[in-house]
């Protein structure tokens, strides 16, 4: 944003656009009254000296504005930056067992002991397809779901937060729901799949590692899927009415209007939406934690897991921390493009 | 909003894909609910009952039983305390610093803002692993309890810590969602208050924080759910057993419990009751915060 001014509404306006109020404000104004700034005092406001380093920042609100955002933002340079700063730091050790780190001999040694840990390879390539599946099958049921609520239907808002329900509820509640619903002699899901008369289908789904990966998606996916449906529900109620209109005078029949005019239209939801559940599908630490404790096995390992075991479980801090950076690469590698579409966009 | 309810022929009164569309809505209804259901309906179990009986099935005669509840609330009483004592403390103070970070970003203009916003912005997608290492090596350095030589710091000093870890890591999804809100805020008002020589303290104490109300519930809901359902933190930080929350007090139920879904069940409904009435009562303000994330 490179307007300084504070009357300038957000989101691309213009930079000078007129402001009415100028008009009738006394006649200490006199910058034209493209720009009014909230800061300056009359004193001040001749607007000439705007070049100078020191009145701009008088005259944008930075001083100011300090004392909030300062203090919060400390909080999060310190926790979230400079522990990620620390934690880079500490991958470079060999730091191990009790003690403490010693930052005197840095290399990467961890990182070219993940390139060779097959368990590293097996957690990864595990993460990459609880994080595809997860977040492309929570997608395709939140806007179906999204869909059929959208066609005005009673109870929507029963309905609505029926579906939403999961969402509210610690990955260590459901993980216990979905540890009884996938019990192999009497769980939910194979009963029902021997009423349905698929009895050879049963399985030992968590236990069975052909199986247990997709098991954690779909459970992941029952959970998530109503996020996915809000969004997708704000962002069919942000399409004009009249585009349903014109596709029916067209004769286009509901399929081929939502998949021709309406779903197109609905990117921005989509790449927000995959953007909160890939990084969700990465710190999905909880509910496997809870369900195979530190040992999911290799079908079932994922990064968030491994990294805990490494690090908490078998104490080798710099390992851990060496997975906890790779981590944090795949998860910069989505927020990065992410952001920076927002920023173009003007959403920032 | 579509316009088919009012373009759609119906035959003979009833309308065959109406009833299609509310058999599908039924069937999700179903399907969101059936793992709840099912662990309500075998808590109320004897082991017998939930052996020989389909799990979404009432409680067959004889086979009911509240006993599983109260075992459930003997073994989980501790940590529901201590989540509350925790997680209120830091769902308020991580909603005032969002607002008032929100407030410096949003509706006071100056030259760098968004590059602090974007930091604050990507601080909400950090993969909590990449802290965790330095944050235990912190909290022990820190060593409140040795620093502060005060009786309840020393008996609640894990909760401390992980309180404060969670107001720091809630800072940036409350500065996010105070922040969509703040920007439909019209500056001409704020902008009047200035000219009148309004501070910029006096302008948010008397107009930004009044009108504050309805993103203030929104935060205060989904920051409640999200630090009383954190387990992560909560087993890094919290070693002292008397001050366990509730999140790990379940998941060593489960652990300790193997073959007794009566009582898993239970415990889960216990753990999770706080979350779920708050989610009754302002399920609408919940899912405004959630469809803030974005």
């Amino acid at each position: 944003m490179s307007s300084p001014s504070s009357v300038a509404p957000r989101r691309g306006a213009s930079d000078d656009a007129p402001n009415e109020r100028d008009d009738s404000e006394p006649a200490t104004r006199t910058d034209g009254g493209a720009v009014v700034d909230g800061t300056d005092e009359p004193a001040v406001a001749t607007g000439r000296s705007a070049s100078s380093w020191l009145t701009r920042v008088r005259r944008s609100s930075l001083l100011e504005s300090l004392p909030f955002w300062g203090p919060p933002g400390l909080l999060v340079v310190f926790f979230v930056y400079g522990a990620i700063a620390w934690n880079f730091v500490i991958s470079l050790t060999g730091w191990e067992g009790l003690g403490s780190p010693d930052y005197g001999s840095l290399s990467a040694e961890m990182y070219t002991r993940l390139l060779a840990d097959p368990s590293f390879h097996a957690a990864f390539r595990n993460t990459l397809v609880l994080l595809v599946a997860f977040t492309a099958l929570s997608l395709a049921v939140g806007l179906l779901v999204a869909i059929l609520l959208d066609q005005q239907i009673r109870f929507e808002n029963t309905v609505r937060t029926i579906y939403l329900l999961p969402m509210s509820l610690s990955f260590v509640v459901t993980a216990i729901f979905w540890s009884w619903m996938y019990n192999p002699r009497i769980g939910l899901v194979n009963e029902l799949l021997r009423s349905l008369g698929l009895g050879g289908l049963t399985q030992a789904w968590l236990s069975d590692p052909q199986f247990t990966l997709a098991a954690i998606v779909f459970a992941l996916m029952w959970q998530f899927s109503g996020y996915c449906m809000v969004v997708y529900l704000a962002g069919l109620r942000a399409i004009p009415d009249a585009q349903y209109e014109a596709a029916r005078i067209d004769g286009a029949s509901t399929i081929r209007l939502y998949w021709r005019v309406i779903v197109p239209q609905l990117r921005a939801s989509t790449m927000s939406a995959a953007v909160v559940l890939v990084v969700f599908a990465l710190k999905a630490f909880d509910f496997l934690f809870v369900l195979f404790g530190v040992n999911p096995g290799a079908s079932a390992d994922i990064l968030s897991v491994m990294m805990y075991r490494v690090a908490f479980d078998r104490i080798q801090w710099a390992y851990g921390s060496a997975v906890a950076m790779v981590l944090f690469a795949m998860a910069l590698g989505v927020i990065g493009p992410y952001l920076f579409v927002q920023y173009r966009r003007g959403e920032l | 909003m579509s316009t088919d309810a009012t373009s759609r022929p119906s035959i003979a009164g009833v309308d065959v894909s109406r009833v299609a569309l509310y058999a599908a809505l039924l069937g999700m209804v179903a399907f969101y609910l059936a793992p709840l259901e099912s662990g309500l309906a075998t808590a109320f179990k004897t082991p017998a009952g939930f052996r020989t009986t389909t799990p979404f099935a009432l409680p067959p005669v004889g086979e009911f039983t509240v006993d599983a509840w109260g075992t459930a609330f003997d073994r989980l009483g501790t940590g529901l305390t201590n989540s509350a004592l925790m997680a209120v403390p830091a769902t308020v103070l991580s909603a005032l610093f969002g607002s008032l970070a929100a407030y410096g970003l949003t509706n006071l203009d100056w030259r760098g803002q968004v590059g602090v916003l974007m930091l604050f912005v990507a601080g909400v997608f950090i993969p909590y692993q990449a802290v965790l290492v330095p944050l235990t090596q912190f909290w022990s350095f820190v060593d409140l309890a040795g620093r502060l030589p005060i009786s309840a710091v020393d008996r609640y000093e894990g909760l401390i810590n992980l309180s404060i870890t969670h107001v720091a890591y809630g800072v940036p999804i409350c500065t996010v969602l105070f922040r969509s809100y703040y920007a439909t805020i019209d500056d001409e008002m704020l902008e009047a208050a200035r000219l009148d020589g309004a501070s910029a303290a006096t302008i948010y104490r008397r107009i930004v924080l009044p009108l504050s109300v309805p993103i203030f519930a929104v935060t205060l809901i989904y920051q409640f759910t999200q630090i009383w359902n954190d387990l992560l933190f909560a087993i890094v930080l919290v070693s002292d057993p008397s001050n366990q929350v509730v999140t790990v007090a379940l998941n060593q139920l489960q652990g300790s419990f193997v073959q007794q879904y009566n009582l898993q069940m239970a415990g889960a409904f216990v753990a999770a009751l706080p979350t779920l009435a708050v989610y009754v009562l302002f399920g609408e303000q919940f899912a405004k915060g959630v469809a803030g994330e974005t």
